[in-house]
Order: structure tokens, then sequence, then C-alpha cells
């Protein structure tokens, strides 16, 4: 999955089930100060992202870096090396590509 | 110290006629029905459900209104609470400052949380046993304050926010205790009343202990029938119902116009029976609750019953008010012919039209009533409109459990 | 076309003629008495009652449709907003609009001969020359707390091609500022009754859509007049898109 795909996919996630709108979402934007999420919204938001994506937050190993996560970009980033700890070694190739 | 006067300075309403409260007292006045057949959304839901009427609202809730970051710990028994502590409040004038002074308060009912929000959590629940998939707003919307959390929350209201769960005595309940509240200085201004939802699963609870009207399924109109020889049981509707109360030096202060005065309210429990409660208990409630408003039965001109088509507790009401008002014959209705069993709202909404029917000196008969049934004749039974003033009247609520809550309220003089 | 322009044009300058010789002196003498000798707010309940009557007497030139009656609210003051699409909206307003409504507008009507003297009596408010935080502070109360509903056309001016023009803030500052409901309404037809590319009246159908009041408190307190003029925005947009 390109990162174009994954950027696509959690935009759907955003305007869907949060509402917001699509002009509102860079990479860039902050999804607390300027998306106005709140803490309830990132339990939700990672349980949108754990059904859209396939993969389980573990709360132990992810903490941090869902701690982490301010900005969209820092979502794709997150998704990505989800995916490649869950692939195999050859797929993480395709997953980098 | 001294007790302070408490008088109503703002209503709003979501009952089954529509959103407002011009839209209730239209479908009142006009003598109509708000009951519906519920058959094609109940029959696939649960089997073998007898009763496949109810009162729903008629128009679509504008949820989309109320913002997501708000909406998403509401099911729709707190989005109808909101809108109708939304009307009250901009009927009273209450400013955005006094709301959440400290001095407001929030005393709101709803018999449960939201029931469709609860199918929802087991549903999910049960076919995966886990809570993953559920939203992290889903508990806030099944428990059972959800209506006075989610009006407190929106309103940013720092008072006290007190939530009596207790089936159909909810709201009358919360009135009762709003206005216990500004009597007792505690409070300067409450937000009191109840708001439920019409569920598939709420009427399946009545219709096991027999409750319900399962006659009139083909003709939803002509049920429930409160105090008449053909009634079967009770119907159940939907809505919310919110009624602003404030202490008396406030509203005059504010040069608000002032709908009501709260004058008296009792609560007392049944203490036999958990289903029904018996006409002594309601006796005794009554007499307590014109104590409490230092009257007499002689001072009382309209009872707004509780009477929701029951076999046993309209028989159990009208001997009740035979008791205590003899032959004196104060006009009795109840408003759930026209609107059905709204359960935590009923109270509320019930308080509000009956407000405004003492406002407009009118008096609305209960619909569907033809023939007073046995056990109920003897009561002066409203059985067409009638006009004149009337000084006070007595709402009636009684709840499973036993729970019996009158409120006695009348015109305000200084 | 013309000759009938004419026409329709000289039928209503001797209606008014004659409401305000014979209707005019007993509409303003009453509300003088309901309204406690305040001319302002008789002067409104006047022109509501104007508007009415030249939209009525123009039937079947103009044929009102409207729906949603029922989301106008009692008893209280509140702000509506409607789409502008013609110089002849205002004349609508009795249909979507409380009796007791000050209308917020630019300054060019009030410099027309007619019109602009009983605007002015009216109280209605001049946006341009207004400041909104002075005016909240201000004859706003005033007007609040004597219970007037105010009318905005928050796209500021007329949409040239019937698509929804961005709002202004003004509508939804006053709203929050006095905790006031917001009922949209939707309104098409104006455009096509009079318009604006030859000036020219035409037969045509009004469809007034009254929608459900939205309420300042149902948005977060940070940035709530914004947050309620987007969702009214789009309220509307959503409406005339149907």
């Amino acid at each position: 999955m390109t990162e174009q795909e994954i950027s696509n996919r959690v935009k759907k996630i955003l305007i869907e089930e949060f509402e917001l709108k699509e002009e509102e979402l860079n990479d860039d934007t902050s999804l607390y100060d300027e998306m106005g999420l709140d803490s309830l919204d990132s339990v939700d938001l990672i349980v949108a992202l754990e059904r859209e994506f396939s993969f389980k937050v573990i709360r132990n190993v992810d903490e941090e870096k869902i701690r982490a996560i301010r900005k969209l970009k820092d979502i794709y980033c997150f998704i990505i090396e989800k995916q490649k700890t869950l692939a195999g070694p050859e797929q993480r190739g395709i997953i980098d590509r | 110290m001294s007790l302070r006067r408490v008088v109503i300075t703002g209503m709003g309403a979501i009952s089954p006629f529509g959103i407002g409260m011009k839209t209730m007292m239209d479908g009142l006045y006009s003598g109509q029905s708000a009951v519906v057949s519920q058959k094609a959304e109940w029959e696939w839901q649960i089997k073998d459900l007898n009763c496949l009427v109810g009162a729903p609202v008629k128009e679509s809730l504008p949820s989309k209104s109320i913002s997501r970051q708000y909406r998403r710990t509401m099911g729709p028994t707190a989005v109808m609470a909101l809108l109708a502590a939304q009307e009250a409040i901009v009927n009273a004038g209450i400013s955005n400052s006094f709301i959440s002074s400290g001095r407001t308060g929030v005393s709101f009912s709803a018999s449960t949380g939201s029931a469709e929000s609860l199918t929802q959590y087991f549903k999910e629940f049960f076919k995966s046993s886990s809570l993953k998939n559920i939203s992290s707003g889903s508990f806030f919307q099944v428990m059972s304050h959800t209506s006075a959390a989610n009006i407190a929350h929106v309103l940013n209201i720092k008072g006290r926010v007190i939530s009596p769960d207790a089936a159909c005595s909810s709201a009358t309940q919360a009135i009762g205790l709003g206005y216990e509240a500004i009597k007792y200085g505690l409070q300067d201004i409450m937000l009191c009343g109840g708001s439920d939802e019409l569920n598939a699963i709420v009427c399946g609870s009545f219709d096991l202990l027999n409750a319900t009207s399962c006659r009139f399924n083909d003709k939803p109109t002509q049920t429930p029938r409160p105090f008449d020889r053909d009634r079967d049981g009770t119907v159940c509707g939907e809505g919310a119902g919110c009624i602003i109360l404030e202490a008396e030096e406030f509203a005059i202060r504010r040069n608000i116009p002032i709908l009501a005065e709260i004058k008296g309210f009792s609560t007392l429990s049944d203490g036999t029976h958990l289903a029904q409660s018996h006409s002594d208990s309601i006796v005794r409630c009554m007499e307590n609750a014109l104590d409490s408003a230092n009257l007499t039965s002689d001072d009382i001109d309209y009872i707004n019953a509780h009477a929701t088509g029951t076999i046993l507790g309209d028989i159990a009401e009208a001997e009740a008010i035979k008791k205590v008002f003899g032959s004196r014959m104060v006009p009795v209705s109840s408003l759930k012919g026209h609107m059905g069993h709204t359960l935590g709202a009923s109270g509320a909404l019930e308080v509000a039209a009956s407000v405004r029917m003492f406002n407009d000196n009118i008096l609305i008969p209960t619909l569907n009533l033809k023939h007073p049934g046995e056990g109920c004749e003897g009561i002066n039974h409203l059985m067409d409109i009638r006009r004149g003033k009337i000084r006070t009247f007595l709402k009636n609520s009684f709840a499973f459990g036993g729970i019996n809550s009158i409120l006695v309220i009348g015109r305000y003089s200084n | 076309m013309y000759f009938h322009n004419i026409l329709y044009l000289s039928y209503l300058m001797v209606a008014t003629f004659f409401y305000y010789l014979l209707a005019f002196p007993i509409i303003i003498s009453a509300s003088m008495v309901f309204y406690k000798g305040r001319l302002d707010d008789a002067m409104r309940f006047s022109n509501h009652m104007y508007g009415s009557f030249l939209v009525r007497i123009s039937w079947p030139l103009i044929r009102i449709k409207c729906v949603g009656r029922e989301n106008m609210l009692d008893n209280t003051p509140y702000v509506v907003v409607v789409n502008h699409r013609s110089t002849a909206d205002i004349f609508f307003g009795p249909f979507f609009t409380p009796r007791n409504t000050a209308v917020f507008v630019r300054s060019w009507p009030f410099k027309l001969w007619f019109v602009g003297w009983f605007m002015r009596q009216a109280g209605y408010i001049d946006i341009e020359k207004t400041d909104l935080s002075l005016f909240c502070e201000g004859e706003g109360r005033n007007l609040y707390k004597r219970g007037v509903s105010f009318l905005f056309f928050p796209e500021g001016h007329r949409s040239r091609d019937v698509k929804l023009l961005p709002f202004c803030s003004g509508a939804f500052i006053a709203a929050v500022e006095f905790n006031m409901p917001v009922v949209p309404v939707c309104m098409t037809g104006t455009e096509k009754f009079l318009s604006m590319n030859d000036h020219l009246v035409r037969p045509a159908v009004i469809d007034i859509d009254i929608l459900p009041a939205v309420h300042p408190s149902s948005f977060p307190e940070e940035r709530r007049a914004v947050k309620l003029k987007k969702h009214v925005e789009s309220l509307i947009r959503e409406c005339l898109n149907e």
C-alpha cells in the first residue's frame, strides 16, 4: 500500500466518522489544535484505523508511538510501521515502495 | 431560613406530535392522536410482541445541528433532552453567564439511558465478545443519567446535577427535586424534566407484564383509552420535556413572564407492590402533596391524571381521586390518550401541556374516553374541551416500583 | 413585457397609496397602543403587514409555497437567515419572520426616497455603518430584551448566479451574543420574479423552506459563531441543492 492510498483511506475516516471537511485535511494539519479532536476522539480514531487497516494496537507496545501522533502525517507513518511489523520480509519491500 | 417561592419561567418540548411546545399544543388542542402503527418497525425485531403501536416523535430530530463533539456522547434520549432544554432556556431568556454561574442546576431523568444505544452496544458485544469496536461515546449514551449529564456538559452548567430515574415518575420527581433545591436556597434556577425513547425492547418490557394495548394494532389512534371501559393497556411513546424553575425574586428581577408557581410536591412509595400502586398509597401521596402546598382539596380545580390505560392502574387512580376529592367532582383528564405514555418524559411533557392549558384557560379532555370503565366512574371525566379559569392543578405520576409523585401547580401572584 | 411591468408597477403604486391612506392609520394606531408607544416596534409591524399585503395582492403573478412554518418559534426572539437572490427578497420576509423583526441590510436601500424612510422609522439596521460589537452592547441588547427578532441576508449581497455566496458572520455573532436560536430559510424563485439582468418582473412561484432552529449552545464555546455560521451555511446549501 502506498502512502497516497493510506492518506486517502485515513482522510475518508476523518471525513465520514469525524465529520471533518476535506479542504481542512493537510499532512501537516494538527489533529488536536486545528482539527479539534480530543482524547475521546483519539480512542475512536484508533478503533477506526484498526478496522480499516486490519491491525491491532497493542497497549504496552504501541502506547508511546500513539502518544507521539500530532499531525496527519504522523498517522501515516504509524500505519506504515505497523504494517511492516505485521508483514513478512518479502512484503516489507512492497510497503516501502 | 425562609423558604423561597418557586416559579416556572420557560418550557420546552419534544413530543410525539413533533418538535416544540407549539407543535405539541396544536396537536393536543386539535384532539389528534400521535399513536401510529409500529408493525413494520417492530415485528421483525421481537418475536411474539403483542403490542404493535407506539407514539414516536413525528419529525426527525435535527441531531446534526448539535456539534459532533457534543453529539457523540448522546443517543436519541439525550438529543431530545437537549433540544427541549434549549427551547426552554430561550423561552425563559436566561443568559449564558447565569447558566454557567454555578447557581443553575439540572434535574433531569430518563427511565434508562438510550435504549437504541444500549441495543447497539450489546449487539456488538455479543457478536464479537469484545468491546473494541464500541465507540468511546457509547457508555455516555447508555448511562442512566445521560440526559442530565449531556445537558450540563453542553450548556456548561456548574450547579448541582440530579438524575432521579424512577420509570414513569422520573420527570415529575425531577421537577419536584428541582423545586426543593430552589425552595431551600441551594440553587436559583433548575432545568428540570425528563426524556425517553420509543424502542421495541422497552415496549416488550411492558408487554411481558401484559400492560400494553394489543387489541388496536390495526386502529392505532383508538388507543390508549385512559379510564375507558374498552381500555386494554398502555401505549409507549417518546419525547422530552423541560421546565425551567426559578426562584421568585430572580424571575421578578429579570422581568420575565411567570407562567405558574410550584406550590407543593410529594413523592412517596407504595411499599407493598413493585408493579402497581394501590389507591391508598396514591391517597397518601395526594394528601401529602396538598399539605406541602398548604392547600386542601377545595383549592384544586383540575387533575392531570397519570392514567395510562391499564386496567388496574386507572382504577386505583380513580378510586384515590374519589376518596380525596369526594363530591367536589374536580375535572380530571389524561393526556396519554393523545400522546401515549412517554415514560421518563411523561411528567414533564404533561406538566408543560397543563401549564399551557392553565394559561390559556382551556382544559383538554381525555382522548378515546367514551364510557368510563367499571371502577373508574364517579369522577368528573373531561370528555370535551372545557374553558374556564383554574387556580391550581395536580399532576399525578405513578411508576413501577410503587413510586408515586405528585406536583401541585398554581397561579402566581405576589 | 415592458408594458406589463409598467402596468404592474402602477397597480402596486395605487395599492400602496390606498394602503397608506386607509389601512396604515388604523394599523399604526393599534400597534402604537399594543407596543405601548414605541414607534419603531409599531413601524416594524406595519412594514410586516405592508410586505405581506403587496405579495398577496400580486397573486397570481406571485405564488408562494411555504413549508416548515412549524419551525417558526413561539414567544421568543430569534435570528432568521435567508439566502439572497433578488432585490425583492425583503418583501417576502413576512412569510418567514415574526411580526416584530428588525432587518439588517446594506446602505443603499436606506437612500431610496419612500422605502428608506419607512426602514429608518422601523429601526432597520445599516450593516455597513454599524459596529457590530457596539450594536450588541447597546441597541441590539435593547431590541433583544424587547423580544425583537433579527433578519439577516448573510451572503451580504445578491448572488448573481444563484450559487450561495460565503456567509458573513454578523448574524451568528449576534445569535451567540444573545443566545438566540437561528432559523435558516431557503428561498428560491425571487430571482425569476425580479430578474437582475433586465430588472423586469415575471410570474414566479416563490418556494420558501423554513428549516428547524439551530441553537448556538449546540456548538462548543471556542469559535462558536464561526461553527454556527458554517453549519447553517451547510444546511442552506443542502436545502438549495435538493
